[in-house]
């Protein structure tokens, strides 16, 4: 089912922006770029997951006429650790999967620092870290359980490891 | 070790970033145009979505705002018509003080009249736990309306002046002279008064000192006929109509015993 894990993407192309309108004023909009990633990074092996975040991040960056890598570093790292704890944690229950979020979004901003620090530009301050950073958080988790039942949808349930079968 | 290929693949992604990030212009604008139908289109259906939120959100507020405010109206008019009936109770007694008496006990509300066709009797929604008597006078600032002829712990009952078992002593102003008046249901008073005095229809009634019930000079009412006198008679008698209609009292005041 191809065309649906093309409609997947192309929802959350359309959808990250338009989001914004829809929440209320100061809460900020989830990353459903990064969720997307995480929804394909569990499905093809780590090597493809890791380059196919690192593509969709380009995508982002595109799209947003930003820094061009700046995104896709961002969630390169997010899959990164998502992986790392994933391989000591499992994603078994909804608080390892939770967690594997939560480290992802380490991942991704533990990546915006390094470029901002090589960038020295102050494109992230320490106001962005304590007013955007959390919310950002908040909204992604919110939107977690939302983004992963569109993905069964598109993409089937996550196969379970032979390892890990009962 | 596909961790470790992991992190080196990243270091290298990490390397191409920082390059990227550093040396490369913003990407153009000629990348996005391919997907700008989808976002303006979803753009647009969000910017509909949150107009029409926004929209529904307000008027829910302005119904909100309604109901209180008028929750507010309705409490208000409420204290209003509270403050406006004791304001008039104020000036009520006010009047009875400076008028009529100034041994002023309470305002009571008229709660019962009597169904007797022959009697004029009212019941007041006070009684002798509000300090309320027998024989103590009560009046409105039109004029006197009876007296108390019985109380129970919360409740009183009045003879008006119009009943026929009611006695007031009574004088016409500036002729001097004392009377009795004897209530005649349905609404008048027939007061007997020495022969001599100069009566005529016309002339202000008010009470008297004579039996020791009531303060003088409160209004009764006012002269409607000088009956003909009796033959031999040594009284001559007077219709009066009386200054308060007793069947249409809604609160009257209490004043002190003499």
């Amino acid at each position: 089912m191809l065309w649906k894990g093309i409609l997947f993407f192309l929802v959350i192309l359309a959808i990250q922006g338009p989001l914004r309108y829809l929440l209320p004023p100061g809460f900020g909009p989830p990353d459903l770029f990064l969720l997307a990633s995480l929804v394909l990074a569990a499905r093809v092996k780590p090597v493809w997951g890791l380059l196919a975040a690192y593509g969709l991040g380009l995508v982002q960056d595109l799209v947003g006429h930003g820094l061009l890598g700046l995104h896709a570093i961002g969630l390169a790292g997010a899959v990164l650790l998502y992986y790392g704890l994933q391989r000591w944690l499992g994603r078994h229950t909804l608080l390892q999967e939770t967690l594997g979020l939560l480290a992802a979004l380490l991942g991704q901003w533990g990546s915006y620092l390094i470029v901002a620090a090589w960038l020295r530009d102050g494109l992230i301050t320490p106001h962005t870290l304590v007013t955007i950073f959390p919310l950002e958080v908040l909204a992604t988790l919110i939107f977690f359980p939302l983004v992963q039942a569109f993905a069964r949808w598109a993409f089937g349930e996550l196969a379970v490891p032979e390892a890990q079968q009962p | 070790m596909t961790w470790r290929r992991l992190a080196l693949i990243y270091l290298g992604l990490l390397a191409v970033s920082l390059m990227s990030t550093r040396f490369l212009p913003d990407p153009p604008l000629a990348l996005s145009s391919g997907i700008a139908p989808i976002t303006a289109l979803t753009i647009h259906a969000a910017e509909v979505i949150h107009r029409d939120l926004r929209y529904i959100a307000r008027q829910r507020t302005l119904e909100q705002n309604y109901r209180r405010l008028r929750r507010k109206y309705t409490a208000l008019n409420a204290k209003y018509l509270r403050l406006r009936i004791q304001a008039a109770r104020e000036k009520a007694a006010a009047q009875i003080r400076n008028l009529q008496s100034p041994g002023l006990v309470g305002i009571a509300q008229v709660i019962g009249v009597s169904t007797s066709p022959l009697l004029a009797r009212l019941t007041i929604n006070r009684g002798s736990a509000d300090g309320i008597h027998r024989f103590m006078p009560v009046t409105v600032p039109q004029g006197l309306v009876g007296q108390v002829v019985q109380t129970s712990r919360k409740q009183a009952e009045v003879i008006t002046l119009v009943d026929p078992r009611s006695r007031v002593g009574v004088t016409v102003p500036g002729l001097g002279g004392q009377g009795v008046a004897v209530g005649r249901p349905p609404g008048e008073l027939e007061a007997s008064f020495p022969t001599g005095l100069a009566l005529k229809v016309g002339d202000p009634v008010v009470t008297d000192s004579l039996g020791g019930v009531y303060p003088t000079g409160i209004p009764v009412g006012t002269i409607a006929q000088v009956l003909p006198p009796p033959p031999n008679g040594i009284l001559q008698h007077v219709l009066i109509t009386p200054d308060v209609n007793v069947n249409d009292l809604e609160e009257v005041a209490i004043l002190q015993a003499l």
